[in-house]
């Protein structure tokens, strides 16, 4: 019972890093319908910032504080210099440039620190297991569940509750519409950007202390969050949310049932929706009527 | 204060307007009338600079309006509610109107509500949920939101009841007579509806402007009806 519990919490807490990937992914793709293959790279940014300043000053929350707005100024600088020019072209250039500037910033990681995994200490503060009833569980990972869950709230006022997310969906559904009331699409679609970006280096911020940082860790989060974004219905809040508490959950439990398996389980789950919805467990339509 | 002088422009290869020209004075009403597939459609969009022209002007107050960017035209006072009217459906209806609101207009939501109080009784609801009438409602006063100098309506009655129509036309010129600075720019396919609404006609035929008229000459001139808009005589028309 033990091992299910803290299993399905540490799922959760997976789910909730998947979400704040995805989200900015399916955000991306909702407005511009442009899919951002460099996602990753900021998630990984996130990741190595967070290393390297919380070498340098030894503060947790700066560190991630400073990682998090590295990778929003240079998703900026991205997003105006690289992806201003491609976007009327052919999905299949938008790919190769974002693929083009995943390579290399991969790259540039191991450069600047090392082809090897580096290590980062987890917050003084949230050391050791927290006691509930009968049961433990690390601090730091509980943490990380409530942080994500506040920024996930957060995320739905900004969108649900707010001009700007209202701008943010009508213009995913018209781009003529919104800018026909004045509103610059472009600038709409720029903070949008940097907003996703900054959410994926927050992930990977907060997930450094418990998985470390590697090169390979963008890409490996990127396929992950096209799973969740699939399961979930692309350009879809709330499916981005339920997917990847599906994905991780499920990846989770099959870790102590088939813990070879675990990786394979998110993919089985992928094609098995596609098969019986295809449009995902929540696509974007059934949200207006929610 | 629009000045539309002798734009080319169409889709692709395929060339719609031949230099189209018209002109709409502040405060004035302008009616754009014309046969199916005449350009009507194609003429606002190129103003309002969803379409490339590639030849002519367009200049507002002096202004070249050609060659900006959508919302910069729409910056510049000029409003355009489309053909397909545009209410966004993952929106509510006051979502779809918050979204127009501006700062330092005249007109905020509460006047939107004032003009059609249909819209404040569905405010929660989604767009997707409007009658045909309801979203041209919900599209006039969002446009109205962002305080415009000129209000450019494609087709508002298309597709309306009979009832509706006249609602919608008695509404119009109820914005005509509370701002009666702003100008309008209608596309109308119903004759009765442009002669009741604007002070003057233009006629577009295979993307030109063959005649000009106010409204005065062009209710008493059934063969121009004829001619150029299909309209049986005036008659026929009381008949039917
Ligand atoms: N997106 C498009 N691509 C190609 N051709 C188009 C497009 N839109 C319109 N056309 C063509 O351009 C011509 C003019 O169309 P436009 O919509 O301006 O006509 P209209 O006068 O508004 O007619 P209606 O009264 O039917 O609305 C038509 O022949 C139409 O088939
Ligand atoms: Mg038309």
């Amino acid at each position: 019972m033990q091992l299910y519990m803290s299993q399905l919490l540490n799922g959760i807490g997976l789910g909730m890093i998947y979400f704040l990937v995805a989200v900015g992914l399916t955000l991306v793709f909702g407005v511009m319908r442009f899919v951002n293959f460099a996602h990753g790279a900021f998630y990984l940014l996130g990741a190595y910032g967070t290393f390297t300043v919380m070498q340098v000053t030894g503060s947790f929350v700066l560190a991630v504080a400073a990682a998090v707005a590295a990778v929003a100024l240079l998703a900026l600088v991205m997003e105006r210099a690289v992806l201003a020019r491609i976007y009327a072209l052919a999905p299949t250039y938008h790919i190769l440039a974002t693929f083009g500037v995943t390579l290399i910033l991969e790259e540039a990681v191991k450069l600047l620190w090392s082809p090897a995994p580096q290590r980062v200490a987890t917050p003084e503060m949230l050391r050791g297991l927290t006691q509930m009833g009968p049961f433990a569980y690390p601090t730091y990972r509980l943490t990380i569940i409530a942080v994500a869950a506040l920024c996930a709230l957060g995320l739905w006022y900004l969108l649900e509750r707010t001009r700007y997310g209202a701008l943010v969906r009508g213009g995913a559904e018209s781009r003529e519409v919104v800018s026909l009331l004045g509103i610059d699409v472009r600038r709409l679609f720029t903070v949008n950007f940097v907003l996703g970006a900054a959410l994926a280096a927050f992930a990977g911020a907060l997930v450094s202390p418990i998985r470390g940082a590697d090169p390979g860790m963008g890409t490996e989060a990127l396929a992950v969050a096209f799973v969740v974004c699939v399961v979930g219905g692309l350009g879809s809040f709330s499916g981005a949310l339920a997917g990847a508490l599906a994905v991780g959950i499920l990846q989770s439990l099959a870790t102590s049932l088939w813990g070879a398996g675990a990786g394979l389980v998110a993919y089985i789950a992928m094609a098995l929706v596609l098969l019986v919805r295809p449009e995902g467990l929540m696509p974007r339509a059934s949200r207006g009527a929610a | 204060m629009l000045s539309v002088d002798g734009i080319d422009a169409g889709y692709g290869k395929s060339q719609i307007l031949y230099g189209a020209s018209l002109k709409v004075e502040q405060g004035e009403a302008v009616g754009l009338l014309g046969r199916n597939g005449a350009g009507k459609t194609t003429t606002l969009r190129a103003i309002m600079g969803l379409l490339p022209i590639s030849a002519g002007a367009i200049t507002c107050h002096g202004r070249r309006l050609d060659g900006l960017p959508t919302h910069l035209v729409a910056r510049q006072g000029l409003a355009m509610v489309p053909e397909y009217r545009g209410v966004l459906a993952q929106l509510t209806v006051e979502e779809n109107l918050q979204i127009a609101v501006r700062r330092g207009t005249a007109f905020g939501l509460t006047d939107a509500y004032a003009l059609f109080p249909r819209l404040r009784e569905r405010k929660a609801n989604s767009g997707a949920t409007l009658s045909g009438g309801e979203q041209q409602m919900l599209a006039i006063a969002r446009c109205l939101l962002a305080g415009p100098r000129l209000i450019i309506l494609d087709e508002p009655t298309q597709g309306l009841a009979p009832v509706i129509v006249d609602e919608m036309v008695e509404a119009i010129q109820g914005i005509r007579r509370s701002q009666q600075a702003t100008s309008l720019l209608l596309v109308e396919q119903n004759l009765d509806v442009c002669l009741a609404l604007a002070d003057r006609h233009y006629i577009l035929e295979e993307g030109h402007v063959v005649h000009a008229a106010s409204t005065a000459d062009l209710a008493a001139a059934p063969r121009i009806q004829q001619r150029y808009l299909g309209v049986e005589d005036g008659a026929a028309r009381a008949q039917a």
